[in-house]
């Protein structure tokens, strides 16, 4: 009953990811890309970390999920630090 | 249907709430810094949120103090990152849109 509830709650929350993909598409200025970018490895942790609650071996996802926490946010710091020095200067492109 | 699961699906089912109130709050702001703040909400609410639902499914054991460490982490990481994306384009670009204190003292003294 549980495992069903996780499934649900996984594939939700898989459909909120698609939709901040059509976010990033939209064709807004390259700040919210980043934002967009953020959320969506936001995301992505809790999304292994259901799967690993779905089918069984928990221990092994949640490492996966802690390791892709602290490499999604150095990814957004290092793209932000990018823009920073070059590149996006104008706003909109 | 124990107080054990009871508990985890209140917990999880509000995580879900506090991510698709963020989602829609990115796609519905208008401003920069608005959608930066909903997608703030993501980062720390929901994941506080589903973490807790999932800590107390687990139980006190390893995998759980693992998964409370990930949304430790993620709830530090989360709103610098926001905060380093805003203050880049703050600087560079988005200096005119924002509403704050300065930009109101110069819009006063032009009109």
């Amino acid at each position: 009953m549980m495992e069903t509830f996780f499934l649900c709650i996984m594939i939700g929350i898989i459909a909120l990811t698609f939709l901040m993909l059509i976010f990033l598409f939209k064709g807004n200025s390259v700040y919210d890309k980043l934002i967009g970018i953020l959320v969506m490895s936001t995301k992505v942790i809790l999304i292994l970390i259901l799967i690993g609650f779905v089918d069984g071996r928990r221990d092994m996802y949640v490492d996966i999920a802690i390791s892709y926490g602290i490499l999604g946010f150095l990814s957004s710091v290092i793209l932000a630090k990018f823009l920073g020095q070059r590149g996006g200067r104008k706003h909109g492109n | 249907m124990e107080i054990r699961n009871i508990l985890t699906i209140l917990f999880i089912s509000a995580g879900f709430l506090c991510f698709a109130a963020s989602t829609i709050g990115v796609f519905r702001m208008k401003d920069f810094y608005c959608r930066s703040h909903a997608a703030g909400i993501c980062g720390s609410a929901g994941l506080i949120f589903s973490g807790l639902g999932l800590f107390i499914y687990e139980g006190v054991n390893i995998t759980g103090i693992k998964i409370l460490l990930v949304m430790l982490a993620v709830c530090l990481s989360s709103p610098i990152g926001t905060h380093i994306i805003c203050k880049v384009a703050y600087k560079q670009a988005l200096a005119a849109e924002a509403e704050c204190a300065c930009n109101r003292v110069e819009k006063k003294e032009e009109n």
